[in-house]
């Protein structure tokens, strides 16, 4: 009997603390995590914000840049700034590289879009 | 000491005991309720920010995007001072106060105060920090390049519903559906990330068009509207080969961004939705059916010397008496008596059939809404001087689509194609969800008829042709001048005073990169096509040649500057 005791006796001493210890860091773990998660969240919230203000920005300044590259734009800076003349034809010539002259293909292929 | 520590003992298992029954409450027997409270607590329901694909020309540069801008709204019952907030925000939206009072008093709660604001008229809002007042993300249709292209693409409305031009006939891949998304919000109100995008693009759209191109030519429509103080004025500049349209343009015009503000007559698409009597530049129905049935040889000789010929009841005049001529000479000085001669000795069964062949009185399926198909009569209800008037292009009504598109079978050996103004359509990751087939290019005439037809119409930009002035220095032209009365509204007889004036054709003539038509209505001063419209072709073309790198063809060993192509 006085064996059985001493027995006990080491379980309450080491083993209930130890899961009650146990108990508390799991629960502390589990509150702490999901802290964690919803502070990462906030941070990820503010980014993902800041992104959409940047990609908002971008959309402005594409379009900003698309009026001030038209044609029209350039010719009247060319014409009125910079005192450029359209070249006379009989003073160009074409050295083909290959091919025939001719329009761009209507194609975005190898060009990469200006959208986000 | 025992007892207190019994009631201790006891105070805590009490104490425990009423926690776990708490619990029990809310996590069991209470859950459905308080979930579905925390839920509508936490849960925000937000709309997927919906945004028009992009559309670009052929080399890629924007034409149609999307401003990310905010509308102004109010709660009329939150806002506490509505006569000084109605005064205050009167000088940045620029409204009457009146008018924003107005809206306060809605017994509604939610009314828009102003939709789309610019950023800085938003920013000075927020700053009067006026209660009742809120902001949402709108986005705004921006065109770029303003008027340039107008009737192509097209234009939205405040709520970016499609109402013109490419916008409304492939809305179905620019739009996208949009729908709802589920936020989850803290107490103060602020959104936890979702990991997923609350924008959905639509798919974007390349077109034919050069902007380059588009602006010589309209550039030059300009100038030829202030020359000829003129109605209206369309240009169409087609790639011969595969129908590809490279500019089109209309005047009057409008700009875009502004649709809302701009009249009927400025929106529409002259090119493909008004028809005219083509006059001459018809005649290359007669021409080319005369070759290709045998009728005639480039020799073979008309006595235009009377200045006019019988046809039924009918007599058909030319503007001088041009003595006896060839059948090549008949084209290039358009003599109308030598064409309905020809269109006599062809018959009007074949005159219709031909016309047919070349895609008149059908529309040309080209994508852009409201075209029509203009008319030719079936034979059965020709009268006797139907012949006539039809070999010199009277009687029937042609778009100068169609104009165009019959010539470009001239320029290309027979084909008949099929314009388009949209090449292909990509999705916002870059995938090919549309690209034109052209497979429905059919032959019209034979190879050898449209060669031979061809130098005829060389001759016309040539020295006594009609179409001098649209000879390009340096590169060889082949078109036809057209020159025809209009219908007076009021008589419903030819006018006097009113004509269009055209010149239809291609260039370089051996080797066509450009087929164009140029039709100016009501001119003052000048009627011949060769006078008004001809000049117009000219000066787009040389431009259009240098733009597109086109090298002279007279040039070989004078050059000065050398430049490469890359």
């Amino acid at each position: 009997m006085t064996h059985a005791n001493r027995h006990n006796g080491i379980f309450s001493f080491i083993f209930i603390p130890l899961s009650i210890a146990f108990l508390l860091f799991g629960v502390f773990s589990v509150v702490w995590l999901r802290a964690g998660v919803r502070t990462v969240e906030y941070a990820i919230s503010t980014l993902e914000n800041k992104r959409k203000e940047a990609l908002n920005e971008k959309k402005m300044l594409m379009a900003e840049k698309a009026s001030l590259l038209s044609v029209q734009n350039i010719k009247s800076t060319g014409d009125k700034k910079l005192g450029l003349i359209f070249p006379d034809r009989v003073k160009v010539v074409y050295v083909k590289k290959k091919g025939t002259p001719a329009p761009y293909r209507a194609s975005l292929t190898g060009r990469r879009l200006t959208e986000p | 000491m025992r007892k207190r520590a019994i009631i201790l003992n006891t105070a805590i298992i009490f104490g425990f005991v009423a926690v776990f029954f708490r619990l029990t409450d809310l996590m069991i027997l209470s859950y459905g309720r308080l979930s579905e409270k925390a839920k509508m607590q936490q849960l925000k329901q937000e709309d997927i920010q919906v945004r028009r694909g992009l559309i670009f020309d052929r080399r890629g540069r924007e034409l149609g995007v999307n401003l990310e801008l905010e509308s102004l709204y109010c709660d009329p019952d939150a806002v506490v001072s509505p006569e000084t907030a109605a005064h205050d925000l009167s000088g940045i939206i620029g409204k009457n106060p009146d008018v924003i009072l107005t809206k306060f008093s809605s017994a509604r709660r939610f009314v828009w105060l102003e939709r789309k604001l610019n950023p800085e008229a938003a920013e000075k809002i927020k700053r009067m920090d006026i209660k009742g007042l809120g902001f949402m993300p709108d986005a705004k249709r921006f065109y770029p390049k303003g008027k340039l292209a107008s009737h192509i693409i097209g234009a939205v409305g405040i709520d970016n519903q499609p109402l013109e031009g490419i916008e409304l006939r492939y809305n179905k891949f620019l739009k996208t559906p949009g729908g709802k998304i589920l936020v989850t919000r803290d107490a103060k109100g602020r959104t936890l990330s979702t990991g997923v995008d609350i924008e959905s693009r639509g798919n974007n759209i390349v077109l034919t068009i050069d902007e380059g191109l588009q602006y010589i030519a309209e550039k030059e429509l300009d100038a030829a509207m202030a020359r000829w103080q003129a109605s209206a004025a369309t240009v169409i500049m087609m790639d011969p080969f595969t129908g590809e349209i490279l500019a089109l343009a209309n005047r009057p015009s409008y700009d875009a961004n502004n649709a809302a503000y701009a009249k009927d007559f400025e929106r529409r698409n002259r090119a493909i939705t008004d028809c005219y009597e083509p006059g001459s530049t018809f005649k290359i129905i007669v021409g080319t059916a005369a070759i290709e049935e045998r009728i005639v040889k480039l020799s073979t000789k008309f006595d235009c010397s009377k200045g006019a010929v019988s046809v039924g009841n009918s007599v058909i005049h030319d503007a001088h008496k041009q003595g006896v001529l060839t059948f090549k000479e008949v084209i290039q000085k358009s003599s109308n008596v030598g064409s309905a001669m020809i269109g006599m000795k062809l018959g009007k069964e074949r005159v219709y059939k031909y016309a047919k062949r070349f895609g008149f009185g059908e529309k040309t399926g080209i994508d852009l809404p409201g075209e029509v198909s203009g008319w030719i009569r079936p034979p059965r209800k020709w009268w006797s001087g139907s012949i006539g008037a039809v070999s010199i292009g009277q009687e029937v009504a042609v778009t100068p689509l169609q104009v165009v598109r019959a010539y470009s079978v001239i320029a290309n050996g027979g084909i008949l194609v099929a314009p388009h103004v949209v090449s292909e359509i990509r999705s916002p990751a870059g995938i090919v969800v549309y690209s034109f087939n052209s497979s429905e290019n059919k032959a019209v005439i034979s190879k050898k008829t449209a060669e031979i037809f061809k130098d005829i119409l060389k001759t016309v930009s040539e020295e006594g042709g009609t179409g001098e002035g649209a000879a390009v220095e340096g590169n060889k032209v082949a078109g036809k001048t057209g020159t025809a009365q209009m219908i007076d509204p009021r008589t419903r007889r030819y006018s006097k005073e009113k004509y269009v004036s055209s010149f239809v054709g291609f260039v370089p003539a051996d080797n066509p990169m450009i087929a164009m038509i140029v039709v100016i209505y009501e001119p003052k001063g000048q009627i011949y096509g060769g006078v008004v419209a001809a000049p117009v072709f000219k000066e787009i073309a040389n431009q259009s040649l240098s733009y597109l790198n086109v090298p002279r063809e007279d040039t070989d060993g004078e050059n000065i500057l050398v430049v490469e192509r890359r």
